[in-house]
């Protein structure tokens, strides 16, 4: 659901706020023995700590990851959230400008966070089985649950071909951290031997491979700043009637 | 090639011309309880229609959330659980409930949309009802910010599935303030009769043995306390989900709040 391409970069580079994106090239000699889809993942996210959203450069926007995301979506997701805004999710697919703005919203959204969130590369996954699995159980969910049954087998079919042209040797890279978020998603692509981040996620299925939270961390993400669930509108509601009794208490 | 949206809108066209417009969220709900507890299970009655929230699927053996098996539901008959569950729901189904929740907000913050604000709740009616509402507190409980608004899934003869919306009495009490004019109507659902009285102790203790006695004694309270518009519902051990879901059909056009409970408030 967001997608562009963010050149390799590394921190160390970055800390004295000598750059201005993510645009250095490194020497391999002085990088850890990761692979190079790790390396990536954890230069992208030093560079989102130390710049934010300035970090990604403007042009390369790429849909083939939000095509992933959104067969993720349609395969684990919500019903609720299939049943009204698939239309909607797929046109703001067919427009690079939205997924840019959501992309840059995602970053903005967990950069605060990530500063000192200690997260490092753990684990990774090629792409392209994942694509295949998210759509094959997308088209089976659908029919299941008669949701969109005629509309999403064409969808997934477009969705699926987008993924594989671009990310068929696609990484998703794991992220672990000690801090909240405690883990992040993050999905590297290759081209001419460069090795490129193209979306970023702090969720995922696990049936596709996400991480289960334990319930303190998932206590911890739902209280964190970075999803915003609580604060001025709970204030607001104190003086008003119970929660749990939305009617007046004059009525029992 | 075709694009991604010309796709879809032929296929939306498509679809149009070939079958009805989707009505309501509940053919996605009655599609998942066929598969998973089977046909014509659910307790029978009249509701309201079934907005798109998160729906649990609560049978004798297991509980879905959405789609996904989540939890069986065996250990809300063990001791009562403790930690964040305030009404001392097992603290697996806090835990589970609470995973959902953290999933549907990652998911409203990235698509920009509302996390849910309704819960519905498709359980086998011969489910104990005191399990039903360990479930229901737990979804309740451990939902951001506040808790959601429920609703007991029923079969309309004929027309799918549709909504009976209730209320939980809030974990930690009513919170009543001293002098309030508060009646607290009761009905007592168990297995072997039912018995009304109030929290002010107006309603002097009367057991009756038939729905359509608490229905009479309920449609004569209405008369002397016409201001009053909720009554608790406090199912006992032997009562199941088809017996609360009937003394709601009874209960409703006299009192319309529909509050449940698992023991008389404080």
């Amino acid at each position: 659901m967001f997608g562009r391409r963010i050149h390799l970069c590394w921190a160390g580079a970055a800390i004295a706020g000598l750059l201005t994106g993510c645009r250095a090239q490194v020497e391999l000699a002085t990088l850890p023995e990761d692979s190079p889809s790790r390396r990536a993942a954890s230069s992208f996210l030093h560079c989102v700590e130390s710049t934010t959203s300035h970090c990604v450069s403007a042009g390369q926007t790429t849909t083939a990851w939000d095509a992933v995301a959104l067969l993720a979506w349609l395969a684990y997701g919500s019903p609720s959230a299939i049943a009204t805004l698939l239309p909607q999710q797929v046109q703001v697919h067919q427009d690079p400008r939205l997924l840019e703005r959501r992309f840059v919203d995602e970053i903005e959204r967990y950069a605060v966070a990530l500063r000192g969130a200690g997260c490092e590369a753990e684990d990774e996954q090629s792409l392209a089985p994942i694509i295949e699995r998210a759509a094959a159980q997308a088209v089976t969910r659908s029919a299941a649950l008669s949701l969109w049954p005629r509309e999403v087998p064409p969808v997934v079919d477009q969705l699926r071909e987008e993924a594989q042209l671009e990310l068929s040797a696609g990484v998703l890279v794991t992220l672990r951290c000690r801090f909240e978020p405690f883990v992040v998603y993050a999905a590297t692509h290759v081209a001419d031997g460069q090795y490129t981040v193209v979306g970023m996620s702090t969720f995922w299925p696990e049936e596709l491979g996400g991480v289960r939270l334990t319930s303190e961390q998932v206590e911890a993400r739902l209280r964190g700043r970075s999803l915003g669930l609580y604060g001025a509108s709970v204030a607001a509601m104190e003086d008003t009637i119970n929660p749990w009794l939305a009617f007046p208490v004059e009525e029992l | 090639m075709a694009t991604l949206l010309g796709l879809w809108l032929l296929a939306a066209a498509a679809n149009e011309a070939a079958a009805p417009v989707r009505s309501d969220f509940g053919v996605v709900i009655d599609r998942h309880v066929a598969q998973s507890l089977g046909r014509g299970v659910l307790p029978v009655g009249q509701g309201t229609t079934l907005v798109p929230g998160l729906f649990v699927t609560l049978g004798r053996d297991r509980v879905d959330i959405f789609d996904r098996p989540a939890f069986s539901p065996a250990a809300a008959s063990g001791e009562a659980g403790a930690g964040p569950c305030a009404s001392r729901c097992p603290a697996e189904f806090f835990a589970a409930f609470q995973q959902a929740w953290l999933r549907l907000a990652g998911e409203s913050a990235t698509l920009g949309s509302e996390i849910p604000t309704t819960v519905h709740f498709a359980v086998d009616r011969s489910v104990s009802a005191r399990t039903f509402l360990a479930v229901a507190y737990a979804a309740a409980e451990s939902r951001p910010v506040v808790p959601p608004n429920l609703s007991l899934v029923v079969e309309v003869s004929g027309r799918g599935l549709q909504g009976q919306p209730f209320f939980l009495v809030p974990p930690t009490g009513l919170g009543v303030q001293r002098g309030a004019a508060i009646l607290g109507l009761l009905v007592f659902v168990d297995g072997d009769g039912f018995e009304l009285r109030s929290l002010d102790t107006t309603v002097a203790p009367t057991r009756v043995a038939s729905l359509d006695e608490v229905r009479a004694h309920l449609v004569r309270l209405k008369k002397i306390h016409p201001g009053k518009n909720a009554v608790i519902l406090v199912p006992g051990e032997g009562a199941t989900v088809d017996l609360v879901a009937a003394t709601i059909a009874v209960a409703r056009p006299s009192f319309e709040r529909i509050v449940l409970a698992l023991q008389p408030p404080a």
